[in-house]
Formats: structure tokens, C-alpha cells, sequence
């Protein structure tokens, strides 16, 4: 790849605009950052000592949108594969460039007007980290309502094409019920808006996973900053007596902004400090060790026990069988975590009452709420200890109607379990149904079983959820990971997608190798 | 694109759509698929066939614990509701809209949309969805609440005028039928009372209107309702009886932000022919009841001009309307 002259092009770019040129990187560093994103297959490859396999030949970090459309028609006359880059936490490969080419940060477009937010309309550059844009919606007292858990590190851009999620979806909805239009560089490097006449354009990049276009930002719809928040848990013996519950508030009208169901284990591991106990109480981690090896945290020999403790959780984890069915007989409860948030204190009475009196099971009273509103982003931060102590951990969220959910959950903890040690929990609830976020953990002999195992455990997990008629990823995309799965949900999609693919990108430089365009499998 | 206009499209033969292979060879031999015909002015691409579609087995089914009715694309909107209101279940103001209109016809005429509040948009109430392309392949998409794997691929039928193919079957997404309504009129100056007020209550209100007025439906029974609706009253809202059903299908229907629902009136030569058909929360839909082709003529050409907002856009039709092409995206099925 010529780097000289695409640093020509943008410094020319930069010329006109009087301002400074693009960043470009391709340091052996640069390269190997923006080899992999928070897929955890490839965060085990990097564990095994394997080199980056997906470089791409440079880095792009864009300053403005100009900078974009310079670089999309850099790429399209030499036929260089370009992947637009945001956070870089999608956790399925989907901005792995596994040809090579530009890696395009976009996480400098971060302009933002709220001059028409009167009328619940913003817009915002691709960029934006989302904490940061939600902070900048909050001085002005307004809300996206968008939490996914990588808020900290995630962009609007990679959340428009993954059709993500945040763990307010029941109140505010998923990002594509948030996005009213947007704009993408196209092909030719042309700016293209998505709302107007013609096909819905809006709802076909969003989600594209940027192999239609560069999207540089959107047109969102905001809300009033809620203010006031109500929240109870509640215990449920076993999980359908929750479900039924939620599904008959979703039903009714009601729109709890929290909505949270963990299974009997999921309760157990953690349930101590969801219920608000003191902050002294066992972690995920700990109670893991107890549970399988007891006390570990001995002073005299700490560091001999925690390496015991990670061996003995390690060959609990290498038999799955056996461990999921101790957890079987552990624990029969359920915790329910509802949450309300209003802008105003007397309508947040109102709805908390509304809510709360629905629900026709023994209450916890608010702790439980509270502890989830103050750790609800520390989930994401657990899983490195147990990647260094040589386990795997990683999330499986699908999606069905009500009447498929509990099959649909028996089949997958099934599937998984023989595998690998499984709990779960059921959030982002709607009308016709819920979706159902599999937590799991494995342990293997070395690296190259761990690597195995991974991608048994998700053979047999994403053909369950197949075989069980339900969606096979619900926010977290398609990547590399899925990209064999997808037509459980589009069953003859390629046929669709690949006249579109070739519309919209004829030269097959926008992010080569995912989706349906030859999907690239497990590396 | 040549085009044949004018074309009345009932004459046109019928298609069982219950027989895939017969659907798939008509595909490929150049189908446009037509619904019950309502569309008397339709545009004909050159070298499509008219079919009008049929179902002569599969019916209306409902799931009621997942609140959706499957029913075939031939199925109208009021045998839809009819067998939904059978389970409890409505399908909301579709309907009104839409009544004597197929499903398959109606997606296949609406393109884009901003979401409006539940159960007001044809499009938005689409789950599963079934279709043959018109290179004869099928295509299925999973009726999961929401996915993310992938586009919508849903989205290249919508709007398409049948060039992408024929819808076969949808399932949609209902509600349990309201029996506990409040209706509110407002004039349209307190809109913005109205939006911020159903925002906070999106899913247990909506809003139509009547006269230019703006009538909020709430659904009573909660506490939250009765915030709503003091908040309403307090702004000069006062009971109303529910809105009288269009006079007519609409012909032609477009979206303008909230702020800009003054203008949209404003600029009407006869504002009369305006009425809101349905809100969501950032954008208004308004229909336009032009009884004449001359009246009709005058209304698109009012609509192209006083949508110069971009977020103010077409969103659907019965006259055929050639939207700007912005993409390639937008002819590639």
C-alpha cells in the first residue's frame, strides 16, 4: 500500500480546510492494536503467544468528514480494503480487517447540535464515545437513553452499525429505534443522507457492519434526562414466574427502564452484593473458588492458594457436566431488578406504582436496584482475571417471542453445558419478547484446547438457538464470530444482500470478508 | 424506468401466493406483485406483469403471549384486526388507516417512516417476514423482537413498489385491545406540551387528529395515565369523543418534525384537507385528502415544497412519487 501518497491526499485535504492532516500510523504497534477488537477467540490467540494474524497496512485516525470521503476515494481507485474503526470493544470481530488495508478511526468525528433537541432531534458525529456524548446530552439536560456496558469505551458509529443495545432498552429502545436518519460516505465518496424518499436506507446501514459505507454520524432522538429513579427486586422461584411478570407489564403499556431477570446461579454467584449487602461480600470470582476449592484468601500462603484456586476452578470448569449440575441443586431463586427513571419526581410515583404494584412477587425492597444502577458497568472489567488464569469467558445474547423463550433457554443452557459452565440472565424485554444474555466460562489443558473448546462451545450454542427458530445474536453483532449463523435469521439473505453489496460497494472495499461476502470463519 | 400508468390493477389475474413454486417462476418472469387494488393510478415498470395476490389456504393466526398475528401479505388490515380483536389483541391505528388495504400491498407502498408510536406504522409492526425475490429465491426473516445480525433486510421490500419481489406472509407486532381509552383534544399550538407529555408515556398513549387538532388517546387505568393526562388538561385539553375515521385512504402522507407541524399547516393552500394521522416521538405524520386527481396533483407538489426540511421527507403515498435516488442501495434488488 502506497502510504505516501494517501499522506499526500489528506494533507492536501487538510490544505483546503486550513486545518491539520489526518494521523496516519503504520508503526508494527498501530498495526497490531487494530489487528483484533474485545473478540475473546482472538484475545485467546493473543494469550497463546500467537502474532497479530489481521493487520491492517495502516491507520487512519480522520479528523473531520472531509478526511473520510478523501479516504474512501483513496481506497476505491486502488482497491484497498478499508474498515471504519470506533472503540474497538465489539466482541465478535466485526472491525477485524482481515485484508489488510486502512483501518479508519472515526473517533475524532465528535461534533454534536442540539439546537433543535426542543424537539427530541440531535445530531452527533460517528465518533462519540458514548459516556462522553451521554455526559454532553446531560449538561444539556437530555438523554440518548443508550447504555450498553462498553459505554466507556464504545462509539455512536460502531453502535449504528451493529444495531447495538443498552441495558435501558426497555424504557428507550435499541439504537435503531433511536436513530432517526444518518449520514454515510458512499462508494464514490459521496455524502449520502438516509432519510428521505425511496427504500428505508436508514435500516440498511444500520447493522451493515460498514460493508455498505462509512457512517460519520446521525440524526438521534433524545429525551428529557430522567432524574428520579424508583427501584425494587424481587425473588422468584425458578425463572418463569419473573418471565410471566415481565412479559404481562410489557404488555400492559408499562415501560420500566429496568428489567432484569437472573437465573438460580446467576443469582447465586453474585446475589449477595446485587442484594445490596456489604461491599466485603464475595466477589463473582471468589465465590466461584469457594464454591468449588473453599477458602482460598489465606494470608499465610495467598498467592499458593489463589494458584490452587484458579487450578481447581480451571478442572471444575473441564468437567461442565458435572459443575452445571451442582448448580442445579445450589440454589432455586431468581433475582428480579426493576427499575424506573422519570425526569420528574411525581410522574416517577406514579410509574414506580403502576409497575411495582404489577408485579406479584416477594420484594427486596430497593437495595438490589440500587447496587445494579451503581456496578452496571463492572461486568465487562470480571472476565481478565479468569483469561489470565488461563479459563475463557464470554456472552452469548440471542433473542425470541414469548412463547419460544423458555425452550429457547433450556436448549441453549443445554447446548452450552456440556461444554462449558453457563448462567444467565433476561434483559432487554418487549412486547413480543425478551432476549436471554448466556454468561459462560471454560477451562482447557493449554491454549490450543482453550481455542478448540471456545469454538465447540459456540458451534453447539449458536446451533441450538438455530435449531430453536430464535435470533442468534440480539446486540452484538455479526463479525467474523456469527457471520455462518446468520441465516438462522435471514434464512436467504446472501441472495438479498449480495445485489446490495454490489450496488454499494462494487469494489468491494468496504470492510471485505463479513457478513454474507464470502464469510470469513473462525480463523 | 418507462412506466404504463393508469393501469387498474383488480383486472390483473390472480396469484396464489400459498403456491411458492408458482410465485417463484411468476418472479422470474416479471411479477409485480399488486394487493386488493386500491391504488387506481398505479406505475407499472415496463416489463413487470401485474398479478394481484391471493391466499387460498393459509388464513390470520394469533399468537396471544407474544402479542403478534401472522398473516398472509393478501390478508387486508381489517380482516387482520378482525381475528386479532378474536384474541384480544389490535392492531391499533393502522387500521384506521388502512382498513381495505392489503398488508403485502401497504408495506410494499410505504418506505421510509420515522418510528411513530406503537402500532401506527405498518412497517414498524413487521417481525417475521416471508418474500420471494424476484430472481425467484425466498427469502425468510426470523420474527425475534430485535436482532442485530446484520441490516434489516426486511427494509428492501418495504417501499419498493414490488421491484424487489412479493411478500408472502408477516407476522405483526399487536397490543391487548384498549377498553380503557381516554380521548383528548388539544389545539395544534400546544404541540409541544403534547410531544413532551407522550414522550414520557409513548407506550400507553398516541395521538391523531381531527380539524387540525391534535386528539391524544391515553389508555386509563394507571397512575401514570393520570399524570398524562392532568398535564394535558392543564394545557386546555379537554374529553373528547375519539376521532372520526379518514373519509379516505389517504393519498398522500408525510412526516415533519414536531417544530415544524405549525409550517406544514401554514403552508397549506387549504389546510382543511390536512389532518394528523398519527405522532411519534419525534415526527408528526400528516395525511392529505385531496379528492380529486387535480387535487392530488396540487398535494404532491405541495408536499415536495413544503418538505425542504430534510428530516421532513416523504414517507408514503398513493400517488406514485419519484423519490430522490440517493443511493445506489436504493434500485440494487
Amino acid at each position: 500500500m502506497d502510504i505516501d501518497s494517501l499522506a499526500q491526499t489528506l494533507e492536501a485535504v487538510a490544505a483546503r480546510g486550513q486545518r491539520a492532516a489526518a494521523r496516519i500510523d503504520a508503526s508494527a504497534g498501530a498495526r497490531a492494536l487494530y489487528s483484533r477488537d474485545c473478540w475473546p477467540y482472538l484475545t485467546l490467540q493473543a494469550r497463546a503467544g500467537e502474532s497479530a494474524r489481521f493487520p491492517p497496512d495502516a491507520v487512519v485516525h480522520a479528523t473531520g468528514v472531509d478526511d473520510v470521503v478523501e479516504v474512501v476515494r483513496w481506497c476505491r481507485a486502488r482497491r484497498v480494503p478499508l474498515v471504519p474503526v470506533g472503540g474497538g470493544s465489539g466482541v465478535a470481530g466485526a472491525a477485524v480487517p482481515t485484508s489488510g488495508g486502512v483501518a479508519l478511526d472515526l473517533k475524532l468525528l465528535d461534533d454534536l447540535d442540539t439546537s433543535r433537541a426542543t424537539t427530541g432531534l440531535a445530531w452527533a458525529g460517528a465518533g462519540w464515545i458514548g459516556a462522553r456524548l451521554e455526559h454532553e446530552l446531560n449538561r444539556r439536560g437530555l438523554t440518548l437513553g443508550h447504555f450498553p456496558s462498553s459505554i466507556g469505551c464504545s462509539t455512536l458509529g460502531g453502535y449504528l452499525a451493529t444495531r447495538s443495545a443498552g441495558q435501558l432498552s426497555s424504557r428507550h429502545g435499541k439504537i435503531e429505534d433511536l436513530v432517526v436518519g444518518l449520514t454515510y460516505v458512499s462508494n464514490e465518496g459521496r455524502l449520502v443522507e438516509t432519510f428521505g424518499g425511496g427504500h428505508d436506507l436508514t435500516a440498511l446501514l444500520v447493522g451493515s457492519e460498514g460493508t455498505f459505507g462509512v457512517i460519520v454520524g446521525a440524526w438521534l432522538r433524545v429525551e428529557e434526562r430522567p432524574v428520579h429513579r424508583r427501584s425494587r427486586g424481587y425473588l422468584s422461584h425458578g425463572v418463569a414466574p419473573a418471565l410471566d411478570g415481565m412479559r404481562e407489564l410489557l404488555q400492559r403499556g408499562h415501560r420500566p427502564a429496568v428489567l432484569r431477570l437472573y437465573d438460580e446461579f446467576d443469582t447465586y454467584i453474585s446475589g449477595a452484593r446485587k442484594a445490596g449487602r456489604p461491599a466485603s461480600a464475595p466477589t463473582l470470582v471468589s465465590r466461584v473458588r469457594q464454591h468449588i476449592g473453599g477458602a482460598v484468601d489465606a494470608a499465610a500462603a495467598r498467592h499458593a492458594a489463589i494458584r490452587a484456586a484458579n487450578a481447581l476452578l480451571g478442572r471444575s470448569l473441564g468437567a461442565p457436566l458435572a459443575l452445571n449440575a451442582g448448580a442445579r441443586r445450589i440454589y432455586d431463586d431468581c433475582l428480579l431488578v426493576v427499575g424506573v427513571e422519570e425526569p420528574d419526581a411525581e410522574l416517577a410515583d406514579a410509574v414506580a406504582a403502576d409497575v411495582f404494584g404489577a408485579i406479584a412477587l416477594p420484594s427486596l425492597g430497593p437495595a438490589p436496584g440500587e447496587h445494579w444502577y451503581a456496578h452496571r458497568y463492572n461486568v465487562s472489567y470480571k472476565m481478565s482475571p479468569l483469561l489470565a488464569a488461563g479459563m475463557f469467558v464470554d456472552t452469548m445474547e440471542v433473542a425470541t417471542d414469548w412463547d419460544n423463550l423458555a425452550n429457547l433457554y433450556a436448549e441453549v443452557k443445554e447446548a452450552l453445558g456440556r461444554h462449558v459452565f453457563v448462567m444467565a440472565h433476561f434483559s432487554h424485554a418487549y412486547v413480543t419478547g425478551c432476549s436471554i444474555y448466556f454468561t459462560f466460562a471454560g477451562f482447557a489443558a493449554d491454549d490450543s484446547a482453550c481455542l478448540a473448546k471456545y469454538r465447540a462451545t459456540w458451534d453447539a450454542g449458536l446451533q441450538a438457538v438455530a435449531a430453536a427458530g430464535a435470533a442468534v445474536t440480539h446486540h452484538h453483532g455479526v463479525g467474523i464470530m456469527k457471520a455462518g449463523a446468520l441465516d438462522a435469521d435471514h434464512r436467504g439473505g446472501g441472495a438479498l444482500f449480495a445485489p446490495l453489496k454490489a450496488a454499494a460497494d462494487p469494489d468491494g472495499i468496504f470492510n471485505p470478508g463479513k457478513l454474507w461476502d464470502t464469510p470469513t470463519v473462525f480463523p | 424506468m418507462t412506466a404504463r400508468s393508469d393501469i387498474d390493477v383488480r383486472d390483473a389475474a390472480p396469484l396464489d401466493l400459498d403456491s411458492a413454486g408458482d410465485v417463484a417462476a411468476a418472479a422470474r418472469a416479471g411479477l409485480l406483485p399488486v394487493g386488493a387494488g386500491r391504488e387506481l393510478a398505479i406505475r407499472v415498470p415496463s416489463g413487470l406483469v401485474p398479478r394481484r395476490l391471493i391466499a387460498s389456504r393459509s388464513a390470520v393466526q394469533c399468537a396471544p403471549r407474544s402479542c403478534t398475528v401472522h398473516a398472509p401479505a393478501s390478508a387486508t388490515w381489517a380482516e387482520a384486526e378482525a381475528a386479532a380483536l378474536g384474541e384480544g389483541l389490535t392492531l391499533g391505528g393502522i387500521v384506521d388507516a388502512c382498513a381495505d388495504a392489503t398488508i403485502g400491498g401497504t408495506l410494499g407502498r410505504r418506505a421510509w417512516l420515522p418510528a411513530l408510536w406503537p402500532c401506527h406504522t405498518a412497517r414498524g409492526a413487521v417481525l417475521a417476514l416471508e418474500a420471494v425475490t424476484r430472481t425467484g429465491r425466498r427469502y425468510v426473516a426470523s420474527g425475534a423482537p430485535r436482532t442485530s445480525s446484520g441490516p434489516d433486510l426486511r427494509a428492501v421490500f418495504f417501499g419498493a413498489e414490488g421491484r424487489a419481489g412479493a411478500i408472502l406472509s408477516v407476522s405483526l407486532q399487536a397490543a391487548p385491545a384498549d377498553d380503557e381509552l381516554l380521548w383528548l383534544r388539544i389545539d395544534r399550538s400546544k404541540a409541544a406540551t403534547v410531544q413532551r407529555t407522550l414522550n414520557r408515556h409513548g407506550a400507553i398513549a398516541a395521538a391523531r387528529g381531527e380539524g387540525g387538532d391534535l386528539v391524544v388517546r391515553l389508555r386509563t387505568g394507571s397512575r401514570a395515565a393520570d399524570v398524562a393526562a392532568s398535564a394535558l388538561v392543564a394545557a386546555s385539553a379537554r374529553e373528547t369523543a375519539a376521532p372520526a375515521p379518514l373519509r379516505s385512504r389517504p393519498r398522500v402522507v408525510v412526516t415533519t418534525p414536531w417544530d415544524r407541524l405549525s409550517d406544514a399547516f401554514a403552508a397549506a393552500s387549504d389546510p382543511s384537507l390536512l389532518r394528523i394521522l398519527a405522532a411519534g416521538p419525534t415526527h408528526v405524520a400528516l395525511a392529505i385528502e385531496p379528492t380529486t386527481a387535480a387535487g392530488r396533483r396540487g398535494a404532491t407538489a405541495w408536499a415536495q415544497s413544503a418538505t425542504t426540511d430534510p428530516l421532513a421527507r416523504w414517507c408514503a403515498a398513493g400517488i406514485p412519487v419519484d423519490a430522490p435516488e440517493t443511493s445506489p442501495l436504493a434500485e440494487a434488488p
